[in-house]
């Protein structure tokens, strides 16, 4: 605190404050850029010494339970399968980072070719779900939050917290039991999408995967804005705004949900980040071409440059879904807002 | 004309019925200022927020009349509260760092206010209303001050923000929750003269919440004492704390540290046989990373003294009484303790080094771990240090409560059964009981009441006596150092600035700041 | 004056149970939570029909006891399964495994993460720093795909199942009790026992350990929770527990292909995953607002 020899001396100095608070960000962002990239490649390493472990003979399964030790021989020295470990990394990882992740153990195709159209038709299904969870969420949960320890408001609870024990698949299966086969058949039981199509061209194919994913977020979501606006309505700027003779639903709207919804951006992150794992077990149950479907049969064929591909690509998108909450969070941020005015 | 009629106020909690404001009934004038002082538990916020139909979650006003500007209060409800809450009653908060919105600009919490209750207001109008009541608190009103957020503001301009959106709405009555509890007094006192000046051109009855009696005395027209929910006397301030009537009364007023009270004790006091320092700093500086907290300290505390250690926030005394128990580490410097060098690492100082200064913590809340018993706690040191046979071990302890007034079944219980006082006779008896020659105490009566924090300065006073230790007392309360210390030293910015007798200090101040901090000092008003 | 606010005040048998050790108290406040009480009937009920299931189930597990995606009827309670197995029976035998899986992934991941979390919260420095690197790379994907990438390497099978969920859950629990640790750690009383020299495992075992058991606990009931879901899934996708094993995940799995005739085979299975795992989430909850109590 400064000290002051009346009333209009005091010196905040924000202006001069504001420039080095930029700076200081912008190298916050770089420096978690650089240790996400630490970080993905310490995974690439993990992951790669993991997939050595594997019990699974690339020569043995692309040539055939017929194929003699000759036979097998000279594939493995054909593709560098003698090598050394540490050199059979480095060349996995100098054709991985063109892009290219090798051709897939079970049908021989490039791996690339496969994972990149099938993470676009699964983050399709994740976003269209958080488009619909997070707004839905937060009216569920200020309708709560407003009637905190009422009736309606256990009700809430009660109904959220069943909705989230129950996993995805037994919420899918549930879903195809109630609209596709036993009670109604309205909708489709399995997504039929031929490979290559847009899954947004078979609106009537992704409602009940998208529906899951929702039913999946929105328990956990709207229990976590009505936590953090049970808190913020009872801080003492809200009271004061009370106390100014403002009106509930300004009070709401404009001095409460504000403050609420901050910790809701990172629970939204996690929220994605739970979806893509979720994902797997929902496109396996409808056979959604996803790359939760491809890893469900990866693992199954054990097909090894496939997994790799994958597990890579899934801890650099989840990554990027954790960093852009928290540059979302520091955006919001007054600090930042005084920054850029 | 009386604008604030209250009749026999009873405010109860909904659980159990428990009445914590009970026939409460004051009156006030306009342009009249009515204190309401009391402690923690009072009731004197409760009491004060029923004027805005306000209770806090849990409580509720179960009885008697609140006649504000003719209107009872009591049966106001929605639209109609809305326009009578900040228009007709208004509130000025304790914390006004909590009390505004985070992600709100500036300009847009006062100005809401404004749009909230006189809606056919122009733009250019609420513009000059703003700028009219930004400059009776002295607040810049330009478009750059508008848009800054909370966090940009100092403790002091956050505050007056909250007054100039209170008197920006011309209320009839204005509720002032102890608004000057976080500022430095040089804040405080500017602070509480804008309110006064206010609500005097305004012609605006204010009622004013303080634990403080001395700030009360000053400013208060009459003044109402309140405890246990209860008005326990009432009167002109003058009356009030020259001449109490209530048993009550007359131990707060005694118990009220102020700056122009007796001196306790004087150097002279102190018996030294040896004229050779326990504790000797000579040039220590310290930072926190980059930044230097103190710069060149130098002082020695004599056996059986008491040095207090005098700053406002950010005078890094904290940092120092730190540094001197071996927590902060980045300092440099030397410090000699009993002739012997002293480590600024706690864990390269010897055993006997650190048995023998002890140190008690600010809060008494978060010094003692709620997992052990007191017995146990006070015995942590013992165990540590001594280990012998568990017979004396508790005899130890035993002798060390009762040397701080815990009763003996205190020993089985654990901190979060005990008042605040309490807990930090549990710090200072775990303190003593290694019998140590230095003791360091870090603002250690903030948190506490003043009837309470009276009863622990004498209680140091009397240990400091009987065991012929030497103090240094950390406070940001100049009033407080008259009742415990032989000399006191000031720091600003991390500076020594003065060092001297305590009474030559504050009735002679031989440095710019030193006076400064001493007028502004809150006193009693004098006796007629 | 009035400073004894305490001492002359007779504390109501606070003084009893606080002498218990911090989980003991806070199940028993759990307890005294409706929804802790439903939960706990629920989960209890589960255990029993583990136990007890195949005593009272009226056929084998692998009986075949008529044809495939028979109807309810006289003999089969809720009909048969796409082999012709009674799906009373397998339902009562096909929550043991899924019981025991979670609780012990539950408790490797806290045993493991607890200490990792202590030892990093109190060492800082390089140690902190190496051990929260190693959580970040598990932390780096979602838990199910690790788990997918731990069945990849070793195979399938029940007991590597649990076992690679509680490594994959270690983590979060790491970063967790780090995260007290370090808030504890800033608390007067540790500063005042580091002053008076006390030796740093006693500081950790002493005066931290018994603070954040509390919130620990609240970790590990949602833990649990979620290892249910989590180890259910894998089950139903085919790579936990192997044929001809019952067990509710695979149960729905195989008898998909019957929802349009035999809706039980499907049905009943799911109205056991959904009471235990809401069981467990109820009284998760009800730890989480028994702690929210106790801390005040």
């Amino acid at each position: 605190m400064t000290m002051t020899h009346g009333a209009s001396v005091e010196v905040t100095s924000p202006a001069s404050s504001r420039k080095p608070a930029l700076a200081k960000t912008l190298g916050w962002i770089g420096r978690r850029l650089v240790a996400s990239v630490v970080v993905l490649f310490l995974v690439s390493v993990v992951v790669s010494i993991a997939t050595q472990l594997l019990p699974s003979d690339p020569a043995r399964i692309i040539l055939g339970e017929l194929a003699t030790p000759q036979m097998l021989d000279a594939f493995r020295s054909a593709h560098g399968l003698n090598d050394p470990y540490i050199v059979r990394y480095g060349r996995w990882l100098a054709s991985a980072l063109t892009g290219d992740f090798g051709a897939s153990l079970a049908n021989g195709n490039p791996v690339a070719g496969q994972v990149f159209p099938a993470l676009a038709n699964s983050l399709i299904l994740t976003v269209i779900a958080i488009i619909i969870a997070v707004p839905l969420s937060t009216l569920i949960g200020a309708a709560a939050a407003t009637r905190a320890r009422r009736a309606s408001d256990q009700i809430f609870d009660y109904v959220m917290l069943a909705l989230s024990a129950l996993p995805e698949f037994v919420k899918g299966t549930l879903l195809v039991l109630v609209f596709a086969t036993a009670v109604w058949r309205v909708l489709p039981a399995i997504a039929v999408i031929p490979p290559g199509a847009s899954p947004l061209a078979y609106p009537r194919d992704i409602v009940l995967p998208i529906a899951v994913l929702v039913l999946s977020a929105v328990p956990y979501l709207s229990r976590l804005i009505r936590a953090s606006l049970v808190e913020v309505l009872a801080s003492e700027y809200v009271q004061m705004a009370r106390l100014k003779g403002l009106s509930p639903s300004r009070i709401l709207w404009r001095h409460a949900l504000p403050n609420a919804v901050v910790p809701a951006i990172q629970g939204a992150a996690l929220c994605m980040a739970l979806m893509l794992g979720g994902a797997v077990v929902i496109e396996y149950l409808f056979r959604y071409p996803g790359i939760g479907a491809l890893l469900t049969d990866a693992v199954r064929n054990r097909d090894l440059p496939m997994l790799q591909a994958l597990i890579m690509v899934y801890a650099a998108v989840y990554m990027l879904v954790n960093l852009a909450a928290e540059l979302l969070m520091l955006a919001v941020s007054p600090e930042m807002r005084a920054a850029g005015r | 004309m009386k604008v604030v009629d209250v009749r026999h106020l009873r405010v109860e909690l909904i659980d159990t019925g428990t009445a914590i404001v009970d026939d409460v009934s004051f009156a006030v004038n306009e342009g009249e200022i009515l204190g309401i002082v009391g402690e923690s538990g009072s009731g004197k916020t409760t009491a004060a927020l029923c004027l805005m139909g306000y209770t806090r979650a849990g409580a509720r006003i179960a009885g008697g009349e609140i006649l504000v500007d003719g209107r009872d209060v009591t049966t106001l409800e929605g639209a109609a509260l809305q326009a009578f809450r900040g228009k007709v009653v208004a509130y000025v908060p304790q914390d006004p760092s909590a009390a505004l919105n985070p992600r709100m600009r500036i300009g847009e919490q006062v100005a809401e206010a404004l749009r909230a209750h006189e809606p056919k207001l122009s733009r250019g109008e609420i513009s000059r209303r703003i700028t009219e009541a930004f400059a009776d608190v002295s607040l810049p009103a330009d478009r750059g001050f508008l848009r800054r957020f909370p966090f940009e503001l100092s403790g002091g301009q956050k505050q007056r923000v909250c007054i100039a959106t209170v008197f920006l709405l011309r209320p009839r009555v204005v509720v002032l929750d102890e608004p000057t509890t976080g500022l430095d007094v040089v804040t405080q006192s500017t602070v509480l003269e804008t309110t006064a000046r206010l609500c005097r051109t305004h012609r605006v009855a204010a009622l004013y919440v303080s634990h403080d009696l001395a700030v009360v005395s000053n400013l208060a027209d009459k003044t109402m004492v309140m405890k246990n929910g209860r008005i326990v006397e009432e009167g002109a301030p003058r009356q009030l704390f020259h001449a109490p009537r209530h048993d009550y009364t007359r131990a707060l007023v005694a118990a009220t540290p102020h700056i122009d009270g007796p001196l306790a004790r004087v150097a002279g006091d102190i018996q030294a046989n040896e004229p050779k320092p326990v504790l000797s700093i000579r040039d220590v500086a310290a930072s926190h990373g980059d930044f230097q907290v103190l710069h060149s300290i130098s002082f020695d505390v004599m056996p059986g003294e008491c040095l207090a250690l005098v700053g406002e926030s950010g005078s890094g005394k904290t940092t120092l009484s730190r540094l001197l128990i071996g927590l902060h580490r980045s300092a440099t410097g030397t410090i000699s303790f009993q002739g012997e060098n002293l480590a600024f690492d706690a864990r390269q100082r010897s055993e006997a080094q650190k048995r023998r200064m002890q140190y008690i913590f600010q809060s008494p809340y978060g010094a003692l771990n709620n997992r052990h018993t007191i017995a146990d706690i006070i015995a942590t040191p013992l165990r540590l240090f001594e280990n012998g046979p568990s017979a004396e071990l508790h005899a130890k302890v035993k002798r060390a409560m009762d040397a701080v007034s815990l009763p003996a079944k205190a020993a089985d219980r654990y901190p979060s059964d005990l008042s605040g006082g309490e807990r930090q006779r549990v710090a200072i008896a775990r303190a003593l009981v290694l019998k140590p020659d230095m003791l360091i105490c870090d603002e250690i009566t903030s948190a506490l009441d003043v009837s309470v924090q009276a009863s622990i300065v004498s209680l140091l006073q009397e240990v400091q006596r009987t065991e012929n230790l030497a103090m240094v007392f950390v406070t940001h309360n100049l009033a407080l150092v008259r009742s415990i210390a032989h000399r006191t030293a000031v720091l600003q910015y991390g500076r020594l600035v003065e060092l001297g007798e305590t009474g030559q200090v504050i009735d002679r101040p031989g440095n710019d700041y030193t006076r400064k901090l001493v007028e502004h000092s809150p006193r009693f008003v004098e006796a007629a | 004056m009035s400073e004894g606010i305490l001492v002359s005040q007779p504390v109501p048998a606070s003084g009893e149970t606080r002498r218990l050790n911090p989980v003991v108290r806070l199940l028993g406040r759990t307890l005294t939570v409706r929804r802790g009480q439903i939960g706990l009937a629920l989960l209890a009920l589960a255990v029993v029909a583990a136990v007890a299931g195949p005593h009272l189930a009226p056929f084998g597990v692998d009986d075949f006891v008529g044809a495939p995606f028979q109807p309810p009827d006289g003999s089969s309670l809720f009909g048969t399964d796409n082999l012709g197995r009674d799906v009373f029976s397998r339902a009562l035998a096909g929550g043991g495994g899924l019981l025991w899986m979670s609780a012990g992934a539950t408790l490797i991941a806290m045993v493991f993460g607890t200490a990792i979390g202590l030892i990093a919260g109190q060492s800082r420095g390089r140690l902190d720093g190496l051990l929260m690197r190693a959580m970040d790379v598990i932390l780096a994907f979602p838990e199910r795909v690790l788990v997918l990438l731990c069945v990849a390497i070793a195979g399938a099978g029940g007991l590597l199942l649990m076992v690679s969920v509680g490594l994959v859950f270690m983590p979060a629990i790491a970063r967790a009790s780090r995260a007290v640790t370090l808030d504890v750690a800033h608390k007067e009383f540790v500063q005042y026992a580091e002053a008076i020299g006390m030796p740093r495992r006693q500081i950790l075992m002493r005066e931290i350990l018994p603070n954040i058991l509390t919130p620990l606990m609240v970790e590990a009931g949602f833990r649990l929770t979620w290892a249910m879901g989590l180890i259910a899934g894998i089950n139903f996708l085919g790579f936990g527990v192997q044929p001809p094993t019952a067990d509710w995940g695979m149960m729905i799995n195989e008898n998909r292909d019957g929802l349009l005739f035999q809706p039980w085979a499907v049905g009943l299975p799911i109205i056991c995953i959904g009471f235990v795992i809401f069981g467990a989430n109820l009284l998760a909850d009800a730890v989480a607002r028994a702690a929210a109590r106790i801390e005040g």
